[in-house]
């Protein structure tokens, strides 16, 4: 370990650290949107959706998120060439790399929904009927809450696996950790300090978000606890 | 995306000729995650801190760690040690990236592996195992007859999602030159200047690999259920 050069290296790679962030909360919001766009879709009833929510499922819970990072890049590249006619303009790393992790995310977010807000007690919808709530009030006020509280624990897990995943983005280009490792390594010759450091990095990254996620659900739990 | 890439016949053929060596990084992946994984989950659930501190360490590390930054430290990185290009691994296996990626996923299987059988431990149920002592069982026994058959059951589940996961997981391999499925639609791509197409058919194999993986797995679970699945005829009132 050559510890000087990542100390002198030490600005570039937290820049590093800052786009891995950004890119993982971003990719996580939007799947959690598709999440929760599909869970609804799956629990709606209606024929149509139901089946247009298994595909995305089955299929995104089959590709590898490393083909699902080239192939949104690279056809929004073609998309963008075909509408603007020219060659030159590229899709932003970013934006590509946010779109194609959500979309492998959110196929795994669907299941954890779906299965937490079948989860939630049947009791509660009733009690909620009877105070006279109106359907859109218990779901924001009664369902909601209890879902989030269920779901927690395994959309943390979620996230830990998309911070991970957000490394695959390094392929096109975005200077997130272990793209600003590979510079670092090209230009110093010294790979084995720099490939390590990244990796220190995700440990940390993901240390702060088990704690985090820990504090999370203890706070969400507090109503719960005379339950134990 | 090129209709006429798409459907040549010798695209396809390239590209499946990847399938072999995505298999093969799978089945090294599920082996590890059970011979590895198994003495890392027994020593995690060890009382003795020098053998479950070690088992923390090693899980939350490779857990942590996303695949491809591992396999740029074996593949990119040992080889700027000396001691390790003179050493008599070098040749036979650290030197290609085939064994690099072996080496890397075996290692994160053994992590998430021991999670898994860790947890099917964990779902024994203490009161059988206790009735077995009672009734005379050796410890042998005991954990040949009941408690390894609920392990399994608990373990199975999961480490078939394990597998699923890994299959997707091997994709990175591509990245360090390793012709597996993703590899070899990467080598098109290159070769006929078509960075969609290939992706697709390659995408295409993957999912077909697994639905078979998911129809397998599914298969199993529902032989060793077989007891459980079975529902009584008639409901006995309590």
């Amino acid at each position: 370990m050559n510890f000087p050069a990542i100390m002198g290296y030490g600005p570039f790679l937290l820049l590093g650290l800052v786009y891995t962030i950004a890119v993982s909360v971003a990719a996580a919001l939007l799947g959690l949107a598709f999440g929760i766009l599909g869970c609804a879709g799956r629990l709606s009833g209606n024929r149509f959706w139901h089946r247009l929510v298994s595909a995305y499922v089955v299929v995104f819970q089959s590709l590898p998120e490393l083909l699902v990072v080239l192939v949104v890049y690279f056809s929004g590249d073609t998309l963008l060439k075909s509408i603007t006619g020219q060659g030159r303009i590229g899709i932003s790393p970013f934006l590509a790399g946010t779109f194609a992790l959500a979309l492998a995310m959110g196929a795994y977010a669907t299941d954890i929904l779906r299965s937490a807000y079948l989860q939630v007690p049947h009791g509660l919808r009733e009690a909620s009927d009877a105070l006279g709530l109106k359907r859109w009030q218990s779901l924001f006020l009664v369902d909601a809450p209890q879902v989030f509280r269920l779901a927690l624990p395994p959309l943390g897990n979620l996230f830990l696996v998309v911070q991970k995943n957000s490394a695959l983005v390094s392929v096109i280009g975005l200077s997130e950790i272990l793209r600003q490792a590979q510079v670092a390594a090209g230009a110093t010759h010294d790979p084995l300090s720099f490939y390590l450091a990244a990796g220190v990095l995700y440990l940390l990254l993901a240390a702060a978000t088990m704690l985090t996620q820990h504090n999370i659900e203890s706070h969400l739990a507090r109503g719960m606890e005379s339950r134990r | 995306m090129n209709r006429q890439v798409f459907f040549s016949r010798d695209v396809w053929l390239t590209i499946a000729s990847g399938v072999p060596v995505t298999i093969q990084l799978v089945l090294w992946s599920a082996a590890a995650g059970i011979m590895l994984g198994l003495p890392l989950a027994l020593a995690r659930l060890s009382p003795n801190g020098f053998l479950r501190l070690p088992a923390v360490f090693y899980i939350f590390v490779f857990r942590g760690v996303p695949a491809l930054v591992l396999l740029y430290v074996l593949y990119y990185g040992l080889a700027q040690i000396d001691w390790i290009r003179t050493s008599f691994l070098w040749r036979p296996l650290l030197r290609h990236a085939y064994w690099c990626a072996v080496i890397a996923f075996c290692l994160q299987a053994a992590a998430y592996g021991a999670e898994v059988i860790r947890g099917a431990i964990l779902a024994i149920p203490r009161g059988e195992i206790e009735a077995a002592r009672a009734l005379g069982m050796t410890r042998l026994h005991t954990a040949r007859r009941i408690a390894l058959p609920h392990a399994i059951r608990a373990a199975l589940g999961p480490y078939g999602n394990e597998l699923i996961l890994s299959v997707k997981a091997t994709a990175t391999a591509s990245l360090v030159g390793v012709f597996d499925i993703l590899g070899r639609a990467t080598q098109i791509r290159r070769d006929i200047l078509d960075p969609l197409t290939p992706l697709i058919v390659a995408g295409v194999l993957y999912f077909v690999i697994v639905l078979t993986a998911r129809g397998v797995i599914a298969t199993v679970e529902n032989r060793l259920n077989r007891d459980v699945r079975r529902k009584p005829h008639t409901k006995h009132p309590a």
